[in-house]
């Protein structure tokens, strides 16, 4: 349905609308709330926050791994510990791939076997 | 005497706001139920390479014509189908049909395997390997290389430290290089000293519910402008689709590799390293004035989450001769998504780009 001629802006917009008065309120508070989260004081709170939150969550993987291991079994800290030290080693040897595929690759070129159309290509980095 | 209102505008009114209240209730009941969510990162593409979690896609465009190709760098936070939102809102789409043969290194999703990550494992090693590929599968000796957000801080590391790497241009979408102004979240670990360790998870990341906080810290009262924005425009079906495109993306992050997280707050932010010339990578001091290749920066003004004083100084720092900015008065994602995007972000990097690529058969 179109509006009829000439009521749309001038009937509707004169209406007080809550979209205005939201507006009115963001306008003012938002800047100081922007400026709150930009205080010294706020950056230090939440750096306190963080380190409160770390610690009671390190004492009490700490409690629960004393418990778990008194009876021989193993905590999650162990199996994240694990986990981690798996993970170093996917990263070695994912590196250590890459390493042997541009080394390959150098190989190849140095032969002239390259396979493709390319020509003088510059060196990518990667090789050593 | 004051004139009597129109009561046909009064019956208009009463007749839009029945039918709106209608199709409000309509979305909303969906928007709840959570069906019918827009679908993103349609655009077709294939992965041609796979190294742990990270893949490089490349998008199909049966008329390419114009090279070398491009390689888009994505970021370390959050997920990438931004850049390939919606049908017909896609930055990947836009460049398909300007005739580029486009290829996206997406970094996947980090978890434990990835939380010793380091950025000389992105810039040195993964970043060169996806480069071979893109070559090795478009037949050619050279890319260009594009940067989004933290991506670009990566493929300004790789530019830097490889002075040699087959590229022809570089450029760089909001990425940070004065990490002193990025926000609460580089304050509280830039002047409090706390250790990133205190945020990790138990795989060794963090976690991103720590990078949503620190998102949302930048503007506090965003997510509830958001909200009555949604309530006021709840009968539209394409605003409720794009909201949800929009706000689906902007919660959805990634963990961010510990290791490289560690490195990011002691070199780049406390160090201010990309500021300072104090960037080391493998051991190697890396200066950002070895950059000399054709290089563009976007940014916008009214960036948030990378403010434009964080970002404007790049510009100074590269070595490049053929060095341009591109200043609009758009918002992080307003780079690649939206009017601004459409209308003048992504024809001026096209532009770009093809002043610097060569007609290809």
């Amino acid at each position: 349905m179109s509006p009829p001629e000439g009521t749309r802006h001038n009937q509707v917009m004169s209406f007080p609308s809550l979209r205005g008065a939201y507006d009115a309120v963001e306008r003012e508070v938002t800047p100081r709330i922007e400026a709150l989260v930009r205080t010294r004081q706020f950056t230090q709170a939440s750096a306190w926050i963080a380190q409160a939150r770390a610690a009671a969550g390190g004492r009490l993987d700490a409690v629960n791994a004393r418990l778990l291991h008194a009876v021989n079994l193993p905590a999650g800290t162990d199996v994240n510990r694990l986990q981690r030290q798996t993970g170093e080693l996917d990263r070695e040897v994912r590196r250590l791939t890459l390493e042997l595929a541009a080394r390959d690759e150098e190989r190849k070129e140095a032969r002239g076997d390259a396979g493709t159309a390319r020509s003088a290509r510059r060196p990518v980095p990667g090789s050593p | 005497m004051p004139a009597l209102p129109d009561p046909r505008g009064a019956l208009y009114r009463v007749r839009r706001e029945v039918e709106r209240n209608a199709l409000r209730t309509r979305n909303g009941i969906k928007l709840a139920a959570g069906v019918s969510r827009p679908g993103v990162g349609l655009t077709p593409k294939d992965v041609i390479w796979r190294h742990g979690r990270c893949e490089l896609w490349r998008y199909r465009n049966d008329e390419v014509r114009f090279g070398p190709p491009l390689l888009i760098v994505f970021s370390l936070v959050s997920r990438s189908y931004i850049l390939d939102l919606t049908p017909g809102n896609s930055f990947i789409e836009r460049l398909l049909g300007a005739g580029f043969d486009v290829y996206l290194l997406d970094w996947g999703t980090p978890d434990e395997r990835d939380a010793a990550n380091q950025l000389e494992d992105y810039v040195d090693s993964m970043l060169p390997a996806a480069i071979r590929q893109v070559c090795r599968t478009a037949g050619t000796d050279e890319v260009d290389l594009l940067g989004y957000c933290f991506g670009g801080v990566l493929s300004l590391l790789h530019a830097a430290h490889h002075p040699s790497s087959p590229l022809r241009s570089l450029t760089v979408m909001a990425t940070p290089v004065d990490f002193r102004h990025l926000g609460p979240l580089a304050d509280v670990f830039g002047t409090t000293g706390l250790d990133v360790g205190t945020v990790l998870d138990n795989d060794g990341n963090v976690p991103p519910r720590v990078i949503l906080q620190a998102f949302r810290s930048l503007t506090p009262t965003a997510e509830v402008t958001q909200y009555v924005n949604l309530w006021e425009r709840l009968w539209s079906d394409e605003y409720v689709s794009a909201y949800r495109a929009m706000t689906g993306w902007a919660t959805d992050h990634i963990p961010f590799p510990g290791a490289t997280a560690r490195q990011t707050v002691q070199m780049l932010l406390r160090d201010n390293a990309m500021m300072t010339g104090r960037l080391i990578l493998g051991g190697d001091r890396v200066r950002l004035t070895d950059i000399t290749l054709p290089f563009l920066s976007v940014l916008g003004t009214r960036d948030h989450i990378i403010p434009e004083p964080a970002s404007a100084p790049v510009i100074d720092l590269v070595g490049s001769t053929d060095k341009h900015e591109l200043r609009l008065a758009g918002g992080h994602i307003g780079l690649v998504v939206g009017k601004t995007a459409a209308k003048t972000t992504i024809p001026a990097i096209i532009d770009f780009l093809q002043q610097r690529s060569e007609l290809v058969t």
